[in-house]
């Protein structure tokens, strides 16, 4: 089958102050029509800066993609011009935002946005129309009476209801790629379950491919087809998600797995993997995990590690699957 | 929002003043009981009767007309005086907000020098040049007292523009033009609303004394301005021919003021 993303050695870097701080540092990822990919790590790893580099939407002022190719179509994203790049935003890639609430604006009510989505991208489409594709839109993620809430502000909607907004604001135009950076991290637990069913749904019925960037290894666990772990600006681990869960690699892996709370065996504390993550700004030498492994060995402080397919699928990159 | 701007009892008087005002000056005509400009020389000078409610001024032009004329006059200068600088004040601040590096500090500068003169007497200086009539009065302190607008402008683009929905228009496709002026400016309108209703203070104000000093709306046209200065010369024997287009210009300024300060409070969480 086709990619229909690929990722291909992307480094992009972020300025603060004179410094460069190296936010992705050579990924690759690719994604399949139809697949759901997790995309975890803790805060600050780059997950979201992944997502802003599809979207082309990395503020200029602040930092910028210096290498590497983002194939989408296998039209390369990187070298669009201002005026392609919208052309895909919204129409061929859509993206949900983690705050819900302050991801629309609270000045217009939310059918208009997203109809606004709707006639960026069908400028021929007569008002009317759009607006019964937006009522469409709404219907889609199961907002009961559309017709009605089509008229509501943000303001007046619950936490999830302005998530399920967000989604169909993000869907209007079917997009073949959705990219959900956190999309349930400000939601309660129920209303999370609800997102996420939608989000599976409409893989199976528009065949969409999803980028589902979180922190939350359950989530991940129940929906996604490929995981990608990642760490300081890199993925570390990548593979399917049984094989991941199942037979973990990379230590850093295998912690964060670890650190997850059991609801059979009965824990006092819960394990955690010591230490920090690096300072983007002042990397260590070698294997970025380091400081923190438990199975550290010499080459790992001397050396950069490289990824290894270790078993069919399974990609690490780690000393301790990589001899060589 | 409007249960708290009803229970501020200054900024509801305020506002109704406007109000009175504005019905005053649209309905003029029905209401002078004399031609503004028509002179009967018999009837000069006399005190508020019956018969003139306000008094006559040297020519015997009824005073009560004039100034309800003088109303008009004074209320169209402040709106499109205002008019001006908003759309030039939004524009400039939107786009130095929006863009920053060399725009913003280009347009800013430039702010900072309009900034450096005082206004009044620029407006003198190019009245002086261009010449005195009341369309000129309204273009030019429009044009003098954009820079508080785009100051105000930019500060509050600057903090929206860094809200989520903004990158969420981003990701649906909206441009720049688009993001700026639908989603941004909406969002950062009700400080402008707030310095517009006290700029229209101003430009009143400022229209005002340029009347007095004869480079305002000219005679016989009346502005309370040229009638307060009319009024000068017999401000001993004929008190009525300044006090009263004195209190126009004070209750209109202060009804302004009040709406303006009553807005804030409303709008201004800080406050």
């Amino acid at each position: 089958m086709n990619n229909l993303l690929e990722i291909k050695n992307l480094n992009v870097e972020y300025y603060k102050g004179g410094q460069i701080i190296p936010a992705v540092r050579g990924v690759g990822l690719t994604i399949k029509p139809g697949e759901i990919i997790g995309l975890v790590g803790e805060s600050g790893c780059g997950k979201s800066t992944i997502a802003l580099s599809i979207m082309r939407l990395i503020p200029p002022k602040q930092g910028k993609i210096i290498s590497g190719q983002i194939l989408f179509d296998n039209k390369d994203i990187v070298k669009l011009s201002e005026d392609e790049c919208r052309d895909y935003r919204g129409n061929k890639i859509g993206m949900v935002f983690q705050e819900a609430f302050s991801s629309l604006n609270p000045v217009f009510r939310v059918g208009n946005q997203i109809k606004e989505a709707i006639q960026l991208h069908n400028p021929d489409f007569t008002s009317q129309k759009s607006k019964q594709r937006a009522i469409a839109a709404l219907q889609l993620v199961n907002i009961p009476q559309p017709e009605e809430r089509y008229d509501a502000y943000p303001h007046q909607l619950s936490g999830g209801m302005q998530q399920r907004s967000m989604l169909a604001m993000a869907l209007a135009c079917q997009p073949q790629l959705l990219i959900a950076d956190e999309p349930t991290t400000a939601l309660d637990v129920t209303i999370q379950a609800q997102i996420l069913e939608l989000l599976v749904k409409f893989r199976k019925d528009l065949n969409m491919s999803i980028l589902l960037i979180t922190h939350n290894l359950a989530i991940v666990s129940q929906l996604a087809d490929t995981v990608a772990i990642m760490y300081a600006g890199q993925i570390i681990e990548l593979g399917p998600q049984e094989k991941i869960f199942n037979n973990p690699l990379h230590p850093y892996t295998v912690g964060l797995l670890n650190s997850v709370p059991d609801i059979e065996t009965k824990k006092e504390r819960l394990v955690q993997i010591t230490g920090q993550i690096p300072d983007p700004a002042n990397l260590p030498k070698g294997c970025l995990f380091n400081l923190r492994c438990p199975a550290i060995m010499d080459t790992c402080r001397r050396m950069d590690t490289s990824m290894v397919e270790w078993e069919e699928q399974h990609f690490v990159q780690c000393f301790k699957y990589n001899p060589g | 929002m409007w249960q708290k701007l009803k229970n501020n009892k200054l900024a509801v008087s305020g506002f109704m003043i406007i109000a009175i005002l504005a019905a005053v000056a649209l309905l003029a005509p029905k209401i002078v009981p004399y031609e503004p400009t028509s002179q009967n020389i018999m009837e000069r000078l006399q005190k508020p009767s019956l018969k003139h409610l306000l008094g006559t001024d040297e020519l015997g032009r009824d005073v009560f007309s004039r100034l309800v004329y003088g109303a008009r006059i004074s209320l169209s200068v402040g709106f499109i005086a205002v008019g001006i600088s908003v759309i030039i004040g939004v524009f400039f601040g939107a786009l130095a907000g929006f863009y920053g590096r060399w725009i913003d500090s280009l347009i800013m500068r430039f702010v900072d020098i309009m900034f450096c003169f005082p206004s009044f007497f620029l407006i003198l200086m190019i009245i002086a040049v261009l010449g005195p009539n009341i369309y000129n009065v309204m273009i030019i302190i429009g044009i003098t007292s954009w820079p508080g607008i785009a100051r105000l402008v930019r500060g509050e683009i600057l903090s929206v523009k860094e809200r989520e929905y903004v990158y969420a228009a981003k990701a649906i496709g909206a441009s720049d033009l688009r993001i700026i002026f639908k989603h941004i400016l909406p969002n950062a309108l009700a400080p402008v609303l707030v310095a517009a209703t006290l700029g229209i203070a101003d430009a009143i104000l400022v229209e005002s004394g340029l009347s007095f000093l004869g480079l305002g709306v000219q005679p016989p046209m009346p502005s309370w301005g040229n009638i307060l200065t009319s009024g000068k010369d017999y401000i001993e024997s004929a008190w009525w021919l300044t006090l009263f287009p004195g209190l126009a210009i004070l209750i209109t300024i202060l009804s302004y003021n009040l709406a303006g300060e009553g807005l804030r409070e409303v709008i201004d969480p800080k406050l």
